[in-house]
């Protein structure tokens, strides 16, 4: 990228000048500084297309004088071009100091009354401001934490440039959340926070990062074993109050992780008898699974959802269900398995993937969904489906299992398995709903606009707009544009009206033009659908007061040309016909719209149409009528001329008489 | 109920029609019968000069005798010279005599009476020709109306009078069969 300062929210972004350590997800920082007046400088993040950041929870911060111990984002914008397009900026002030810990790092560890007063307190004040406010930070880790050198309460870190929990290492996420894919974590919830709060204070503790030396399936997979607790710690010896603090923030229970009330008057406000983590349920004898051997039925849920194949096989024989009646004794378990294994319908669902996912979540109810080795919360949907489709070089493999694990309604019967949890009523809805959408083939539904609307914000990705990066209205309207500048129009795509755009403006619409959309496609009635790309313009533009686009004006003419043989007067087409290049040539949809479809020339030409047609029938029925007649004309001339020759005759007859007597 | 209710008016008319030929009849018969009394020689002329009269009626089957009527005038017409020159002159048998014997006499009342028959049969028929006329030029005008509207509005305005007519046609159809229902409903009643 050039040295070129961009401006970015009143920011002016050096692009040439990175910081590192501020933020993490392989994203890049850059120096900020004031564009006008004087003031602190700032940093600025370029977010990735395909994996958006969090739009949604930015809008809804606070101030950053109500969240002194948070990195409160200062705008956003989007700048910039190059081959993605432009990007989304993120502007953040400076944080007061470097990071607590790096990843990897060792360093002294914390001391008791530095860990509760300086970190745990104020993050917790934080996540509570943010609680309050229905959202999460999910990005609570020793690098994400800093303070001047000199010492003092801690400021949290940046959250929002890529999905929730996307920069997590799994350590320091719940056993479930960490079997995620990072773009799929969804927004998570306090407890998540708490979690990596924990495991924060575990590492600023003892001075070392937690499962160093493990990667992320081992660190899972022994957390699952033995407990996070146990894991995490082992051996560490930690001051009281902390140990205390660590319990309740490890429990692999979420409900028995401590409050943000508890955690501010702590240690005062702690319970009084500690927290005790409940042991893992551990078989008499293992399950072996593909030469592994499985003591707990969340390890092996975990087992099986890393060998898909293995584990569909595994569902369907009749060892598992044995060894979870009499080796596990879990007969409740055993109960709804057997009930899921019994519902399978013969034929459906042959591949056994939507039986394996149910049976996952059963088998450990705090695991996120899982399809075919993915995995991912039911809110992180969209970021999962953004990254699949968005990305510079996207994966076909990856599209279609997500098309057959909405298909499959996995979602909604994940859901059903966990609605003792908050928000899976909720989900359970999602999941039918985004099925229907994903399903819907007129143009402005399907998988598309379920993208963008679970992803507001994603740049348009349509081939037509795609480099310009248009991620609003205003922006895509002059991609357009641009697009139909060139010859052939769009680079000889048949409408700008693809897919992709009408999903686009439907999801910014919010549904207010979805019939204008599915009419738009009706490929069946080309001078229907005709009319209605140049009514979706023109509602789209009446949004842009001003603004106009002759050649895109110019290109839907040319689709719109169908339409004018809906006109019934051959003079009104003529008419039409003629004023269209015009109307077109000015750019303005509204006026292209009235030459086409003007409300009172339409009313004037069917009322027209009507009359004419009338009096033609009237005339045929006439004709008709007339020809019938003939024999009453043949009846009527007999008549009138018998009676004619009679009066002639009698003249005659008279005036012989008269003459006659006169002579 | 209905046919034996519409039986009568035919049968009256037939009645009617009878009637009044037996009144005719009967008073043909009293006239022919005063005019040979009182004045022979004229009646023995009308009844020589006016056989084409008596010959139209006889075979005009038209109930009115719109063909018979004008032949009688136009007889009686051209009897009328030699009505007159038998009344002004000697009012007798041998002036009859001389007067038919007279070819004119007799050619001009037959010629009158052949002039009345054409007239009763050519008049009909120059009727109907300005009736046809009048009815062609109708159609002409409606012709041009149609295709004045057809270069208007293109051939869909055919298509959709047709759709008119079609469903003005089911319309009227449907209201024939109501009152029919009507009629058999209100006849069982």
């Amino acid at each position: 990228m050039a040295g070129r300062e961009i401006e970015i929210a009143g920011y002016l972004v050096d692009p040439g000048r990175s910081v590192p350590g501020l933020v993490g997800g392989g994203l890049a920082a850059f120096a900020a500084r004031p564009a006008r007046g004087e003031g602190p400088a700032g940093f600025a993040v370029r977010c990735r297309t395909h994996h958006p950041p969090r739009l949604r929870v930015i809008d809804r911060l606070p101030d950053a004088d109500a969240l002194p111990n948070l990195l409160v984002p200062l705008g956003h914008g989007l700048a910039g071009s190059g081959e993605e397009g432009p990007q989304r900026w993120i502007v953040y002030p400076l944080p007061p100091g470097p990071p607590l810990m790096s990843p990897g790092e060792r360093r002294s560890p914390l001391r008791e009354t530095d860990l509760i007063q300086n970190v745990a307190k104020p993050v917790a004040r934080v996540l509570a401001e943010l609680a309050d406010r229905g959202l999460t930070h999910r990005g609570i880790r020793p690098d994400n934490l800093f303070r001047p050198v000199a010492g003092g309460p801690v400021t949290v870190g940046e959250a929002f440039a890529l999905p929730p929990g996307f920069c997590q290492p799994a350590a320091f996420e719940p056993p479930g959340m960490a079997m995620c894919v990072p773009a799929g974590k969804g927004e998570g919830t306090l407890e998540d926070d708490l979690y990596a709060l924990g495991v924060t204070l575990l590492a600023l503790a003892t001075g070392q990062w937690p499962l160093a030396g493990l990667d992320d399936r081992a660190g899972i997979r022994l957390r699952l074993e033995r407990g996070s607790l146990a894991a995490l710690v082992g051996n560490a010896r930690l001051p009281a109050s902390v140990a205390t603090l660590l319990r309740g923030l490890l429990s692999d229970d979420p409900g028995f992780r401590p409050g943000l009330d508890e955690i501010a008057l702590w240690p005062g406000g702690a319970r009084a008898r500690p927290y005790t983590a409940r042991a893992v349920r551990k078989a008499t004898r293992p399950f072996d699974f593909a030469g592994e051997p499985v003591l707990d039925s969340r390890s092996l849920a975990f087992a099986m959802a890393g060998r898909w194949q293995e584990g569909v096989r595994a569902v369907r024989s009749p060892a598992l269900l044995a060894w979870l009646e009499r080796a596990l004794t879990d007969q409740p378990l055993a109960e709804r398995v057997r009930e899921l294994l019994d519902a399978e319908p013969p034929g459906v669902d042959s591949d056994g993937d939507l039986l394996l996912s149910r049976i996952l979540a059963v088998l450990d109810p705090q695991a996120p969904l899982w399809w075919r080795g993915l995995a991912l919360m039911p809110d992180g949907l969209g970021a999962v489906l953004a990254e699949a489709y968005a990305t510079a070089q996207p994966s076909a493999e990856r599209q279609r299992d997500l098309a057959d694990m909405i298909e499959a309604q996995a979602i909604s019967r994940y859901a059903a398995e966990h609605l003792d949890r908050p928000g899976m009523i909720e989900h359970d809805k999602i999941g039918r709903l985004v099925r229907a959408q994903a399903r819907a083939r007129v143009l402005g539904a399907g998988r598309e606009r379920l993208l963008y609307q679970l992803n507001p914000g994603l740049p348009c990705l349509s081939p037509l707009v795609r480099r310009s990066g248009a991620a609003t209205l205003p922006a895509l309207l002059a991609a357009l544009e641009a697009a139909a500048a060139g010859s052939p129009p769009g680079g000889g795509a048949p409408t700008p009206l693809d897919r992709h755009v009408a999903a686009f403006i439907g999801a910014a619409m919010d549904g207010s033009i979805d019939l204008l959309l599915a009419a738009a496609g009706d490929t069946g009635r080309p001078e229907e659908a005709g009319l209605a790309t140049v009514a979706v313009f023109a509602r789209l533009q009446r949004l842009q007061r001003g603004a106009k686009f002759p050649n895109l004006a110019r290109w839907v003419a040319t689709l719109a040309a169908p339409a004018v043989a809906t006109w019934h007067s051959k003079a009104a087409r003529a008419r039409v016909e003629k004023a269209l290049p015009e109307a077109a040539a000015s750019g303005d949809f509204a006026q292209l719209l009235e030459v086409l479809d003007g409300e009172a020339a339409r009313a004037e030409d069917r009322a027209g149409f009507a009359e004419a047609a009338a009096t033609f029938a009237r005339a045929a029925a006439a004709g008709v009528a007339l020809q019938a007649e003939a024999p009453l004309r043949r009846a009527e001339a007999a008549r009138v001329g018998g009676l004619a020759a009679q009066a002639v005759s009698l003249t005659l007859l008279g005036g012989t008489v008269l003459l006659l007597a006169g002579g | 109920m209905a046919n034996a209710a519409a039986k009568p008016a035919p049968v009256q008319a037939g009645r009617r029609s009878g009637r009044r030929a037996r009144w005719a009849f009967w008073a043909f018969g009293l006239g022919t019968g005063l005019a040979l009394g009182v004045a022979l020689p004229t009646g023995l002329l009308l009844l020589v000069g006016l056989l084409p009269a008596a010959a139209a009626f006889a075979s005009d089957s038209d109930p009115d005798k719109m063909t018979a009527r004008p032949v009688l005038y136009l007889n009686l017409a051209g009897l009328m010279p030699a009505l007159k020159a038998l009344w002004l002159g000697e009012h007798d048998l041998r002036a009859l005599a001389s007067l038919l014997g007279d070819p004119g006499t007799l050619a001009l009342a037959y010629g009158a009476a052949a002039f009345g028959f054409l007239l009763a049969r050519s008049l009909p028929y120059a009727v109907l020709a300005v009736l046809e006329a009048r009815a062609a030029t109708t159609m002409k005008l409606l012709e041009a109306r149609q295709d004045e509207l057809r270069a208007l509005w293109g051939d869909e305005v055919v298509a959709e009078a047709n759709r008119l007519a079609a469903r003005a046609a089911r319309l009227t159809e449907a209201k024939a069969q109501e009152t029919k229902q009507g009629g058999r409903e209100a006849g069982r009643g």
